[in-house]
């Protein structure tokens, strides 16, 4: 004891402050422990790791840390006498450090709690040897420039650990495949997501730039019943903590439709269904037109988000210094990023144009001056299609015929990125897309017409749209089926190379993107919700899909979601292109890729046959 | 034979202590250390190999691994100098029981890491009394 104590009286500073450290270290492990042990879900909370059930994970952990802890006890009592014990317990911290945050996500926290005191540790170590060395061969001791470095490179690493600690996403849970779909993320939450209290100011904020004062659902914004539109996430939206709860969208946005069967009845949601009401384009500039707006400032935030969510000093300190100047450069840069979209003629409500803003922003591609606009698509019954054919091709042209593909791609579209990713995640979104199935057809045509149209269907329908036709499921040239070829001039063989090569992150193994100068025959499951009809969703019912071009309608409201039984799709009035109707958009079918002709097949059926045709249509 | 020689061990014997402890020791760090770098690699197979109890993350399995190979590391320079180094295998030894105790309270495929425990740390300290009994006694 005696020998210990004039050992410690001479030891060096260096070597005090590390045998302390190692000290501290050691009841740190052991306060964790005691306290993850007895508030386990508390503590999980707390450092925002992943959930474990049963808890009895986390609580072996933290009965390790204690065990562990017992280990570095001859480090703190005599370093000098057990170096081997000394250096391995700063290994030993630096080994827990670069695992944890090899392992990421919030697991850095564990990084941080041995850094914080691996670090210093080492840095002691080392000035003790150093100085003990200088003292055994009688020079002054060096090193003192090595320890001032190496403790600013530990206070930025500190920094750097903590800041991703923080970012690092907080997904929600969900017990089911289709909640998941409808509210879970697809990796674009700290890219591109909105935070949230920010995201419920904006309409009210910014008003003046909604088409109609109803908030988000002036775009068309699905909500389910029970939600309050006003602080509610709409479907097709995740919310997210990445360092502050965010508003991002998912696959659900483009891919719910709405209907009803009359006007006074309740609108059902049909998930995996072609967005008929949602107008991503308006809400995007919605978006942008509100950050460039003099009212997008922090006086005039900061009062709306706090009406509707909870808002402490801190947090009106970091939105007003922080958020919101960030955030406006976000939406300011991201409109600019879609400039080359004014160019071209409006999506409208359940149209996009999916694949330029990913030619002219993730692949880097110049502009082309294409048009892309087109209907959005359901995605339901992917397994039956490849039951149809395998691989059956994807997208209005069939561009790719991999489903995990086209899922993964539409991800990165909606903005994911690498850091973000999620594949288990992707793959429950896969998984419940090929299961799910098209609803059933509501309308009940005459049972007789029925059977009369089925024969009229198999000898001019079938051969390219029933499951076992010969050409179902495969590429009609542009110049047979003569419908608008804007869609298929988008797509060139340039982004189908530069998409198969694209390694942004991470190798994401694209190799099925392909160009096809034509578009798919689909099968028709669930025609009753696809309206307006072809790819370009020019012609509104089926009822004028079999009129000759020249007898369709020129321009008619979309984004109505009162179905029409009579006529087959949604019911879609005339319009006058000059003049916004006041709901919905009215689609002007003489704009450019917009246009209506083509696919005359059935149009020279007698009124009789085209009657019988169109109840059986009725009940896909 | 003289009174000495009758109640004190010889450096032979002790040698031969040291080397079995050291043998049963390098034997169960090489296994922890191969078992953490299967947790590591292979948490969700390990799951289910190993019917451990609950769904846990692939996360908590890693770390759960990474703590192990940890303790294989700290408990090298008992390994090294079992004699010097008397600390590390005390407390290694203690926390093989403990570790023990645990397992069985977890419950399902944990019971046979802690039967594994028990056994492990019944033998390293039979064989580290041995092997500082050994000492002792053959020191003048």
């Amino acid at each position: 004891m005696s020998t210990a104590a004039t050992t410690h009286a001479s030891e060096p500073g260096a070597l005090r402050w590390y045998r302390w450290l190692v000290w501290a270290g050691i009841i740190a492990n052991f306060v964790i422990g005691i306290v993850s042990i007895a508030y386990t879900a508390q503590v999980l909370a707390l450092a925002r790791v992943d959930p474990a059930t049963p808890l009895v994970w986390p609580r072996l952990s933290a009965m390790l840390v204690m065990l562990l802890a017992g280990f570095y006890i001859p480090a703190a009592v005599d370093p000098c006498a057990h170096r081997f014990a000394a250096v391995f317990a700063v290994v030993c911290r630096f080994a827990g450090t670069i695992f944890m945050a090899v392992a990421g996500g919030h697991y850095i926290i564990f990084a941080l709690f041995d850094f914080i005191f691996g670090a210093p540790q080492a840095i002691c170590l080392y000035l003790a040897w150093e100085r003990m060395r200088a003292a055994a061969e009688g020079r002054a001791p060096r090193g003192r420039i090595v320890a001032v470095l190496a403790s600013l490179l530990a206070l930025a690493v500190f920094a750097w650990g903590a800041f991703q600690w923080l970012m690092a996403p907080i997904l929600p849970s969900f017990a089911s495949d289709e909640e998941y779909f409808k509210y879970g993320s697809i990796g674009n939450d700290g890219a591109s997501g909105i935070p949230y209290p920010l995201w419920v100011a904006m309409p009210e904020v910014c008003a003046h730039h909604l088409p109609r004062p109803q908030g988000y659902a002036a775009f068309g914004l699905l909500y389910e019943r029970g939600r309050n539109p006003a602080v509610d996430s709409p479907v097709g939206f995740s919310r997210a903590t990445v360092g502050v709860e965010r508003m991002s969208i998912n696959c659900a946005v483009c891919h719910t439709v709405r209907a009803r069967l009359t006007p006074d009845a309740e609108p059902q949601l049909y998930f995996g269904g072609a967005a008929n009401t949602v107008d991503i384009q308006g809400y995007q500039r919605f978006l942008s037109r509100c950050a460039a707006d003099d009212r997008f400032t922090a006086d005039h935030l900061i009062p709306a988000m706090a009406a509707k969510t909870d808002l402490s000093w801190l947090d009106r300190l970091t939105y007003r210094f922080v958020l919101i100047p960030f955030v406006r450069k976000r939406l300011l840069e991201q409109g600019e990023s879609f400039a080359w979209a004014n160019r071209r003629p409006a999506w409208g409500p359940g149209r996009i144009d999916p694949f330029n803003p990913v030619k002219f922003g993730m692949l880097r591609l110049a502009d082309d001056g294409t048009i892309g606009n087109s209907d959005m698509q359901a995605v339901w019954n992917l397994n039956a299609r490849e039951q149809i054919r395998s691989p059956a091709p994807l997208h209005w042209d069939g561009l790719n015929n991999s489903v995990r593909e086209v899922v993964i791609s539409s991800a990165l579209g909606d903005g994911a990125v690498a850091k973000e990713f999620n594949y288990p995640a992707m793959e429950r979104i896969e998984r419940y897309l090929r299961a799910l199935p098209p609803p059933p057809s509501p309308h009940r045509p005459d049972p007789a017409a029925v059977e009369r149209g089925k024969i009229v269907f198999a000898a001019n329908c079938a051969e390219c749209h029933a499951s076992g036709g010969r050409r179902t499921l495969t590429e009609i040239p542009v110049a047979e089926v003569g419908t608008d070829i804007n869609r298929s001039n988008m797509w060139t063989e340039a982004a189908r190379d530069s998409y198969n090569n694209y390694r942004e992150g991470r190798d994401w193994g694209f190799k099925s993107f392909r160009k096809v100068a034509g578009y798919v025959a689909e099968p028709l499951n669930g025609l009753w919700l696809n309206g307006p009809y072809l790819h370009n969703g020019s012609v509104p019912t089926l009822r004028d899909l079999l009129e000759p071009p020249a007898q369709r309608p020129v321009a008619f409201v979309r984004g109505l979601d009162v179905l029409d039984g009579r006529n087959g799709g949604f019911v879609a009035p005339p319009c006058d292109p000059r003049q916004p109707p006041a709901e919905g958009f009215c689609f002007d079918t003489q704009v450019v890729g917009n246009a209506n002709g083509g696919h005359v097949y059935g149009t020279t059926l007698s009124a009789p046959e085209k009657a019988d045709l169109l109840a059986y249509l009725l009940t896909f | 034979m003289t009174d000495a020689l009758s109640i004190g061990w010889t450096r032979a014997q002790a040698a031969t202590q040291h080397t079995v402890y050291r043998r049963v020791l390098g034997f169960a760090l090489i296994v922890q250390t191969l078992f953490s770098l299967v947790a590591l690699a292979a948490p969700v197979w390990l799951t289910r190999a190993a019917d451990l109890p609950g769904t846990p993350s692939a996360g908590w399995v890693r770390l759960w691994g990474i703590m192990l190979l940890i303790t294989a590391i700290l408990y090298l320079p008992g390994w090294i100098q079992p004699v010097y180094s008397r600390w590390p295998n005390v407390v290694g030894i203690i926390a093989r029981f403990v570790l023990a105790v645990t397992y069985f309270w977890l419950g399902r495929g944990l019971r046979w890491f802690g039967l594994y425990e028990l056994v492990l740390a019944l033998l390293l300290a039979w064989s580290y009394a041995q092997l500082v009994r050994a000492e002792l006694m053959s020191r003048p």
